[in-house]
């Protein structure tokens, strides 16, 4: 693995970055052939060549799905340190993603290493929007607590501002807010429940605009909201009414299959691949690479994952690429908008009635 | 809990009927029947729906009459009462279990599941204005209701016969509430279809025809029902025609299946050591053997080559239930059905025609009594 720290994060421009990315996309390839024999079948199956892609867009795809149809390890049963399970809210079947040490560590650091550049190198006062209870058990590791856990590493004197019921814990949270009223802190939370259960009963208590330094990372997918006719617009501008006019709110995108490669919201409220990750727009229908401005299936790819073959997947999210290099924020790479899940018709088992 | 449950259609108070004294093939009931027969062909509803009109048409309930003829001997009678559990991944299903019930004479409560399809609300609806025309559903109910309520254990306990059209795992669920002894129970548990082709140089001028049948059998249902056929098994069939075959079937299949959908089912068979030999409207899968049957894929299936009879029957799951079949002799079905589970045989085209006699069992003969005289 060439070194991926001497990386500007969102510093690479297309020609560099797609030589270093997709020298990394085809050495995962191989390596995962040589270690995971249900890839190296797939791959084989389908007639495709490992490690020899000229492009990020020949990169094998793995259809996200089939982490939950199949055990894909790359790392033997010994070595596996942890293994995430999606939050399996829209379907009973959890994704299995199984982590050696070396994968967990290179995910919190380029985890660190990307929300920094936001954040700043100075780790800041942390207030989490959940409950202290989720990251205990390793065997059974949830998306959620996988996520507190890595951006803990941003944080100091983290602060858990749920109770296990859902609702505020009112005296550590005014707590947190008297302590460091004037001082840059950090929350994070996954986005409905930073929405449900602590802008909402913050602004209903009268606490408002007490952290206005802050700076909130939020994720988790838009569903829940969008039913509540929700839009980023209106979360950014209820956020700050509770909190500050001041506050800076990035949303970022990412997914169990491939943490600590995030995609983050700018300024402009643009999702970015950073340097170690990208992202690639499917017609839905032809899979073909679809150009700036089409809508398509959101393929991710990482250099992150050596433990499981997820260096590459296709998701079941639709978005649209809004261009690359040129985003007015200043940061290089592309940049694109989420739309929401392909919609689909449910396959309904035989036994659905029960 | 005996609170949400919804009736559809019929008479809510089955659980005040008293004794059925219908017998099988009552006038007023077969009249019932060719009614709704009648409306379903008489306007533009679903292939589903058209195809239920058209099986209930008058003409084949009078040849079922005269088939089930009393004599002497015997008389038939009805079990009594009914209750059926339907599957949601075949929404029709129910109305044909339901119409050979109603026509044996029983008290029936079809239980389908809590979200309507539009189909379902369409021939609801038509049932309804029927039973307010002619009162034929006073002793019959079909309703859905929450399954953490005890309607299954308070049903369980009304009926004389309990049949179960279900997934093994919502079927072994439902086992869980006792049955009284003197009632019967009839299980339709989770199956696995295949199709079994022969074809030589003659029969390239019927190909197209036999592929549009073979495309008809998997986009029905999306290829979700049991009796959907999953995987081909050529039986010394040349290459050529088989891709010739394949070609044919993918003209039949546009639109039908989503990209994403063959994506991930061919990657999954792939990833079990399939070798995607076809990809288009459809993807085809080489394997040695079956791949995946446990999964619900979608816009695939899986192929092998086998050149004698045994090599299939032995590649057949316990749980095979339909062999959609072109090529074979009579011969040929029998040796393949003496060496494996099989349990019904089917033309091309017509997999998912549903007849009385289903999984191996004669629907009319369990839901009846014969009563020796």
């Amino acid at each position: 693995m060439s070194d991926w720290k001497s990386l500007e994060v969102f510093g690479l421009a297309k020609a560099e970055k797609h030589a270093w990315l997709l020298s990394e996309l085809n050495r995962l390839t191989q390596h995962h052939q040589v270690h995971c024999a249900p890839y190296a079948n797939l791959l084989a199956g389908q007639g495709l060549q490992a490690g020899y892609a000229e492009s990020l867009d020949d990169v094998p795809f793995v259809a996200a799905r089939l982490f939950k149809m199949l055990h894909l390890s790359s790392t033997l049963p010994d070595n596996v340190f942890k293994t995430l399970t999606s939050s399996g809210t829209t379907s009973q079947v959890k994704s299995q993603i199984v982590l050696d040490r070396n994968t967990a560590a290179l995910q919190s650091k380029v985890l660190v290493s990307l929300l920094s550049s936001f954040t700043g190198k100075a780790r800041r006062p942390m207030l989490i929007i959940d409950h202290d209870g989720l990251t205990g058990d390793k065997a059974g590791f949830s998306a959620r607590g996988a996520g507190v856990q890595g951006l803990s590493f941003l944080g100091r004197d983290h602060t858990y501002a749920l109770n296990a019921d859902m609702t505020p814990n009112w005296p550590v949270i005014d707590k947190f807010m008297a302590k460091y009223a004037s001082e840059p802190v950090l929350i994070f939370g996954f986005t409905f429940m930073v929405w449900q259960h602590f802008i909402q009963p913050l602004i209903a208590s009268g606490r408002s605009n007490q952290l206005p330094p802050a700076l909130l990372f939020h994720s988790g997918g838009w569903k829940k909201l969008q039913d509540q006719a929700v839009s980023n617009d209106t979360f950014k501008t209820t956020v700050r009414q509770a909190l500050g006019e001041q506050v800076a709110i990035h949303n970022f995108y990412g997914m169990v299959e491939q943490i600590g490669s995030v995609f983050v919201e700018c300024e402009e409220g643009h999702l970015h691949a950073p340097s170690y990750a990208d992202v690639i727009l499917r017609d839905p229908e032809t899979l073909a690479e679809q150009q700036v401005g089409k809508v398509g299936l959101i393929q991710v790819l990482s250099f992150i994952p050596s433990s499981y073959p997820g260096h590459s997947i296709l998701t079941e999210d639709l978005g649209r690429m809004l261009g690359e290099d040129d985003c007015p924020c200043g940061r290089k790479g592309r940049y694109f908008e989420v739309l929401g899940r392909l919609p689909k018709t449910e396959v309904r088992g035989c036994g659905d009635v029960f | 809990m005996s609170s949400n449950i919804q009736c559809w259609a019929g008479s809510p108070d089955y659980l005040q009927w008293s004794r059925t004294q219908v017998m099988p093939f009552n006038e007023k009931r077969v009249q019932f029947l060719v009614r709704l027969s009648e409306a379903l062909l008489s306007r533009h509803y679903s292939a589903a729906l058209t195809a239920l009109g058209f099986w209930l048409r008058e003409s084949q309930l009078r040849q079922w009459q005269q088939e089930y003829a009393n004599d002497d001997k015997v008389i038939l009678a009805p079990v009594g009462r009914v209750f059926i559990v339907s599957p949601s991944n075949v929404e029709g299903l129910f109305a044909y279990s339901w119409a050979l019930s109603y026509l044996m004479g029983n008290q029936t409560v079809v239980r389908v599941s809590e979200q309507l399809t539009d189909d379902q609300q369409t021939l609801f609806t038509l049932l309804e204005s029927l039973h307010f025309q002619t009162a034929g559903l006073s002793e019959q109910a079909f309703i859905s209701y929450n399954k953490r309520s005890d309607w299954t254990l308070k049903l369980s306990h009304w009926c004389q016969l309990r049949m179960l059209w279900s997934s093994d795992q919502s079927i072994e669920s439902i086992r869980q509430i006792i049955l009284p002894a003197q009632a019967q129970e009839w299980v339709f548990p989770d199956r696995y279809s295949v199709s079994v082709l022969y074809l030589t140089e003659a029969d390239v001028p019927k190909l197209s025809k036999l592929a549009e049948g073979f495309a008809r059998d998997v986009s029905t249902y999306q290829q979700q029902a049991c009796a959907s056929p999953k995987w081909v098994f050529w039986y010394q069939t040349d290459k050529v025609l088989q891709r010739q075959f394949w070609k044919a079937v993918d003209v039949c299949l546009e639109d039908v299946f989503p990209a994403s959908e063959r994506l991930i089912a061919s990657q999954y068979l792939c990833a079990l050591g399939g070798v995607e030999v076809f990809h288009g409207n459809i993807k085809v899968i080489e394997g040695s053997g079956i791949l995946g049957g446990d999964q619900h894929l979608e816009g695939v299936v899986g192929q092998s080559q086998c050149s004698d009879l045994a090599m299939i029957s032995a590649q057949m799951p316990n749980h095979i239930q339909s062999v959609a079949a072109f090529g074979l002799d009579q011969a040929a079905k029998v040796a393949l059905m003496t060496r494996s589970n099989v349990r019904q045989f089917a033309q091309m085209g017509h997999a998912l025609n549903f007849d009385k006699v289903w999984d191996g069992i004669d629907l009319t003969t369990i839901l009846s009594k014969k009563v020796r005289l």
